[in-house]
């Protein structure tokens, strides 16, 4: 796809700060002068549409690239502002630290007669920038639009601060796949989610989002009139997530899935124990029943270490036995299957493709919702207390 | 799988995924064919693909040559290979699909073919937990429709067989092919099946678009205001093909365009622009002003037809500066044939808010651009400040609601031009759906398919639609009958078709938009 792109740098006058009003003037003068044709020299109209403000914190340069890489794909779909935050690492500073940068891109060839475009501003932070990054937030959102943040790495969340910065928005997207300590960093989520509620911003986190086709296949196999007995029966659920060589083990997807069940049918905890691969989590539903509830790992690539690979549930009810198996498959995994058997037959198979594997499309769905997901905090207020009690197993 | 209970699923709740329909199978008669081949299967792989589609879900594809279950299977294969927008094929979700699939060998006017049906149902209820839950779509020549529901319904199979379970049936267009017909067929289907299980499928009109109009008027308040015969001058329907008739001449000769796109496609439009604002965004609510909006067309006498009516056929020409044949020299087409492949029409909406606003409305083959477009042309101001050289080539207000390519709106105004003196220029405002949203329009035939299993109708036509668009195509087609044949053909293809059109819309003060 042919682009049309023209871009401007603003060097950093030493000794100031970001100027968010050269930056603004910069890209209206951008606008001004940029080329109306394409490479053929016919006349495009660029058409610049605006839905939201998305800024992009990124810890470090190769972080940032990937963010790049990401945003120039969305950009055919994505006629909004991007503004890239970079931390600059301590020792690249001196004269070769970046100002900002303003560019204005556009794709030809999506539409026959218009090239949507967008701003994407990009601008070299100093590392340890919490305390200045409300003050760039808020001048630099469009007017009257949701203006998202997506932190991409660790967020600090706890440091006070944070909550300034995700204030400074409408929605705060984290994820708690990239957590440092993925498990005492669920409770300061739910922590921050707290202080959150009743203020105008959102906290959402891209893994939980990633449960989705899991949620999905799960409410499925129940949906079906013949297998709906075994949900209230179910005796033993093994999740098995992927684990890349020596790093910790993360197990957020887990208990946020876990969390959501147990939410919805109001199961309770009752004890836990510790087992050579991962732990396991004894909940009693509704009637009392216990169900055993396994966290396993299993050696895998880094691209999905954390991420579920495969969930099993077991059901027993007088006479009558089922397993259901939900495993990703298919090209790039990026499908999800569903076998359920009895001890003489297979029952059903059942497979979809979801988007949602995707990071670029889990994006997008993100910047589609604003509305808080009772769901989640549902999920979270439970795989919080559940954290706090493998935490021991984790650390 | 025995036990069925009908416990409601917590976990259903909340959850961010579309609704998903009931387990039910679909039978397709023609299975064979090309409309299968080319939309439906594509269009139900992809919704399975996309998990849309609920667990059990099953074909039964009807037709006469003869197929075992693994054949069908295999040549579906190469169908979705071939047309679906999902490449390459996932083996894990064509699997699961592809056991779904059956196929059934008979002449529909089989008598005993229809129990063999029934039982082949029952037994994928059974094995695949479908509850009883069918659709038959007619995918057959239309000469066909009335056979099949007589059989279905002498086999007991256009009833549901419980009160969970639910039979529904899609009808394929043409429907009819004038009012008569058309009240015919209607008859013919509800003496088997009840209005409220018939789905009159026209696939042009997608959801997407309907809802994007419907969102545009009844969503916003700065427009519903001026959407009346006080500001409005004019609007325009364009639907314009650079294609021609491709290979289905024998099916044209018979149709035309008046038949072919404007009955359904273009009163559609029409219909959706007109509405007053539905009290619920439903199938009925929605339908019901729809329908008002067609009944008020301002009747037209045969012996008028030309004050507001004319047609035009194709001669050869060139398109993207390929020479390309006239319409007489296509296949299967006559070579004095006097069908249209043109027509442009005037309307008037005889109510309250469209009283002497007249509705151009236009369609041809071999035009010069594929094009579907509704402008509404706004009133010039009272008062004409700007004159002269300040004010030359500045276009009255527009607001064009685009729907292909490029789905999207835009509105024209005036502004000033930057500089010491007073220049007035048009400049256009406008966004498009695709790339302000992040999405792509599901496919027509998805979203149709979809919302029959869902059991939503709005974008069928009920019957009493069908029928009030038919009455004043009809009357068109009797003027024309009336007359001595045109003198066609009367444009060159690659042209905005005959002079006469432009005559026509030039008599009101008007010109069309070269959209
Ligand atoms: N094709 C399109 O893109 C398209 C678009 C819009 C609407 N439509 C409408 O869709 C319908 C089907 O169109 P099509 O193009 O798919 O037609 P087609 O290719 O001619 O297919 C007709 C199908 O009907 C079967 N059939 C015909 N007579 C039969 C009989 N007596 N007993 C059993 N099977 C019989 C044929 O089976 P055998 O070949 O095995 O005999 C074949 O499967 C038409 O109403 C058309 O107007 C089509």
């Amino acid at each position: 796809m042919a682009e049309l792109q023209t871009r401007r740098l603003l060097p950093r006058v030493e000794g100031t700060t970001i100027d968010v009003d050269a930056i603004e003037r910069e890209l209206a003068d951008l606008w001004r002068s940029s080329g109306r044709f394409d490479a053929r020299g016919v006349e495009v109209a660029l058409s610049r549409t605006s839905v939201l403000t998305l800024f992009v914190y990124t810890i470090d340069s190769a972080r940032a690239e990937q963010a790049k890489e990401l945003i120039d794909q969305l950009s055919s779909e994505h006629p909004s502002r991007v503004v890239l935050l970079t931390a600059m690492d301590q020792k690249a500073s001196g004269p070769e630290q970046p100002g900002a940068e303003v560019s204005i891109q556009c794709k030809l060839g999506v539409a026959e007669r218009y090239a949507p475009c967008y701003e994407q501003i990009t601008i070299g932070m100093p590392a340890n920038a919490l305390d200045l990054l409300p003050s760039l937030l808020i001048p630099l959102a469009l007017p009257d639009l949701p203006s998202f943040l997506w932190w991409m790495g660790p967020p600090p969340l706890d440091d006070r601060r944070f909550l300034r910065v995700a204030r400074a928005v409408d929605r705060v997207i984290v994820d708690s796949l990239d957590f440092t300590r993925p498990v005492h960093d669920l409770v300061l989520t739910r922590r921050l989610y707290n202080q959150l509620r009743g203020q105008d911003t959102v906290l959402s986190d891209l893994n939980w989002a990633r449960i989705t086709p899991w949620q999905e296949m799960t409410a499925r196999i129940f949906d079906v009139p013949q297998s709906r007995w075994a949900l209230d029966a179910l005796t033993d659920v093994w999740v098995v997530s992927g684990r890349f060589e020596h790093w910790p083990a993360n197990p957020s997807q887990a208990l946020l899935y876990l969390g959501w069940m147990a939410s919805r049918l109001g199961w309770e905890f009752d004890d836990a124990m510790s087992r050579p691969e991962g732990c396991c989590l004894c909940m009693k539903d509704a009637a009392g029943q216990r169900i055993e509830w396994n966290i396993c790992f299993e050696p895998y690539a880094a691209r999905l270490h954390g991420h579920l690979l495969s969930v099993r549930f077991q059901a027993r009810q007088g006479g009558e036995q089922a397993t259901f198996t939900i495993a990703r498959g298919g090209l790039e995994r990026g499908t999800v299957k569903l076998r359920a058997q009895n001890e003489q037959q297979v029952l059903l198979e059942y497979a979809f493709h979801h988007a949602l594997f995707d990071l670029r499309r889990l994006l997008v769905r993100e910047l589609q919702t604003l509305a808080a997901d009772p769901l989640y905090e549902a999920a979270l207020r439970e795989a919080e207390g559940l954290a706090s009690l493998v935490e021991q197993w984790f650390a | 799988m025995t036990r069925a209970t009908t416990l409601l699923n917590p976990l259903r709740e909340g959850l961010r995924l579309e609704r998903i329909p009931d387990p039910c199978v679909m039978v397709i008669f023609g299975a064979s064919g090309d409309l299968t081949r080319r939309k439906l299967i594509p269009a139900l792989y992809n919704l399975a693909y996309d998990g849309l589609l609920p667990p059990g879900f099953s074909i039964v594809g009807y037709a006469r040559r003869a197929m075992a279950d693994d054949e069908f299977r295999a040549s579906m294969r190469k169908a979705v290979e071939r047309f679906s927008r999902r490449q390459p094929i996932d083996e894990d979700v064509w699997q699961t699909f592809a056991r779904g699939l059956f196929y059934l060998e008979a002449d529909f006017s089989e008598v005993r073919a229809y129990d063999r049906l029934g039982e082949l149902l029952e037994r994928i209820d059974r094995e695949r937990g479908t509850g009883g839950n069918r659709i038959f779509y007619l995918a057959t020549p239309p000469d066909a429709y009335e056979l099949i529901v007589e059989r279905l319904g002498e086999a007991g199979l256009s009833h549901p067989s419980d009160r969970n379970s639910w039979v529904r049936l899609i009808v394929e267009k043409p429907f009819g092919r004038d009012l008569q017909s058309a009240i015919e067929l209607n008859e013919h289907l509800l003496r088997f099946f009840q209005e409220e299980q018939i789905y009159r499928i026209d696939h042009y009109l997608g959801k997407e678009t309907v809802q994007n109009i419907l969102a545009l008027r009844f969503a916003n308040t700065i427009f519903e205001p001026i959407w009346n015969r006080n500001y409005i001058d004019h609007v325009q329907i364009t639907v314009a093909e650079s294609i021609g008739i491709e290979e289905r001449g024998g099916y044209y000769e018979r149709a035309g365009a008046l038949r072919d796109m404007v009955q359904n496609h273009m009163l559609q439009l029409l219909s959706v622009i007109a509405m007053e604002p539905p009290i619920a965004f439903e199938a009925d609510p929605v339908r019901d002003e729809k329908v008002k909006a067609l009944r008020a067309i301002r009747p037209i006498r045969p012996e008028e037809v030309d004050a507001i009516a004319v047609r035009g056929q194709y001669g050869p020409g060139f398109i993207g500066g390929q020479p390309v044949p006239g319409y007489r020299e296509e296949p299967k087409v006559d070579p004095n044939s006097q069908t249209e492949t043109y027509v442009a029409l005037k309307l008037f909406i005889d109510n309250w808010r469209w009283a002497d606003v007249p509705f151009y409305v236009r369609t041809g083959k071999r035009l010069p651009r594929r094009v579907t477009e509704i402008a509404l042309q706004f009133k010039q101001v009272p008062h004409r400040l700007f004159t002269g050289p300040a004010a030359a080539g500045l276009e009255p207000n527009t607001l064009v609601i685009r729907i292909q390519p490029d789905e999207g709106v835009s509105l024209n105004i005036a502004a000033k031009a930057p500089g010491p003196r007073v220049r007035l220029r048009t400049v256009s405002m406008g966004f498009l759906y695709g790339t302000s949203f992040l999405v792509q329009a599901p496919d027509a035939y998805e979203r149709l398919l979809l919302d029959c299993m869902l059991g939503d109708s709005t974008l069928f036509t009920r019957r009493d639609e069908t029928e009030a668009a038919w009455l004043p195509i009809t009357r068109i087609l009797q003027g024309w009958a009336e007359q001595p044949p045109p003198r066609f053909p009367n444009y060159d293809a690659g042209t905005w078709g005959p002079a006469e059109a432009d005559d026509f819309i030039a008599r009101d003060g008007r010109r069309w938009r070269r959209p």
